[in-house]
């Protein structure tokens, strides 16, 4: 199985609204400032509730705020 | 060394050297002033007390982080607007007392053992009061546990794999070599040691890695 490699727009979005990101952390609840971070550089993909709950946080769908590199090439199954 | 790190990073790193120094210093004397010296030591022994040195001085470190909101919240975030939260010194400060108590547990065996070998029995006292703050440890560690949030709970999860996969595979060459007469006996306290080694060694790498980054 490969691994997918995610970039996201934390640290950008934060920015324009001039949140820290211990403010980021208070605002969600539950989740450190160190989480953040750790998000924020890619040391750690989020689970599928803190993504959302991001997403929304932002005021955006989870797609805008996180970019997974797929590889579109359709698969075609074994014959 | 000031070019890989800034000159705040080679204060810090100087003065844990000099704290863990000073902890070393004072477990040697302890260690001494119970009867057990250097001579009657065993490898594992030494390396339990050096484990031990290592967890109480960061206990420590630890401890004095949560002393200070402020300060705290820069070690967090490097440019931190608002100090720590109650919740973020809550959980520094419980993290500080398992650092402790672990450091106390791996050390109080080897330090009691030779009171434990003055009569039979003798054991029993320093056995009750380990197995007491194991269960305090054990609590305490709960009780990160359920604070912590998904990255700290992903962290710790990698690092008791890392030591269980690695550890079982030194373990059963050991065990087979034991059996196959090649290897010595390996006793309960050696090989708790190796995999203490090996879960601090996986802990503090992953939490180097989750350092804020610059």
């Amino acid at each position: 199985m490969t691994e997918v490699e995610v970039e996201n727009r934390l640290r950008v979005l934060r920015a324009e609204r001039g949140w820290s990101q211990g403010e980021v952390a208070q605002r969600l609840g539950g989740v450190s400032r160190q989480a953040i971070n750790a998000i924020e550089t890619g040391k750690h993909d989020p689970s599928l509730e803190l993504a959302f709950r991001l997403a929304a946080l932002f005021g955006l769908r989870i797609e805008d705020l996180f970019d997974p590199k797929l590889d579109d090439t359709p698969k075609e199954l074994p014959q | 060394m000031s070019r890989i790190l800034s000159p705040r990073q080679v204060v810090r790193f100087c003065l844990s050297l000099g704290a863990g120094a000073a902890a070393g210093f004072a477990m040697g004397r302890l260690a001494k002033s119970l009867g057990a010296t250097r001579r009657t030591l065993a490898w594992s022994d030494d390396v339990a007390l050096m484990l031990a040195t290592a967890l109480l001085a960061g206990a420590a470190y630890v401890a004095l982080l949560a002393l200070d909101r402020r300060r705290l919240a820069r070690a967090l975030e490097s440019d931190a607007a608002l100090p720590a939260t109650n919740e973020e010194v809550t959980l520094f400060r419980l993290q500080a007392a398992v650092l402790a108590l672990a450091g106390a547990l791996l050390a109080a065996p080897v330090l009691f053992a030779p009171l434990a070998h003055a009569g039979a029995g003798a054991g029993l006292i320093p056995l009750g009061a380990v197995a007491a703050a194991f269960a305090l440890q054990t609590a305490l560690n709960r009780a990160v546990w359920r604070r912590a949030d998904e990255v700290f709970r992903d962290a710790a999860l990698r690092s008791a794999a890392f030591a269980f996969w690695v550890g079982q595979g030194l373990l059963f060459l050991w065990a087979a070599a034991w059996k196959l007469a090649i290897a010595p006996v390996l006793s309960p306290w050696e090989a708790l040691v190796g995999l203490m080694i090996l879960y601090l060694a996986a802990s503090a790498a992953l939490s180097l890695r989750l350092q804020p980054g610059r």
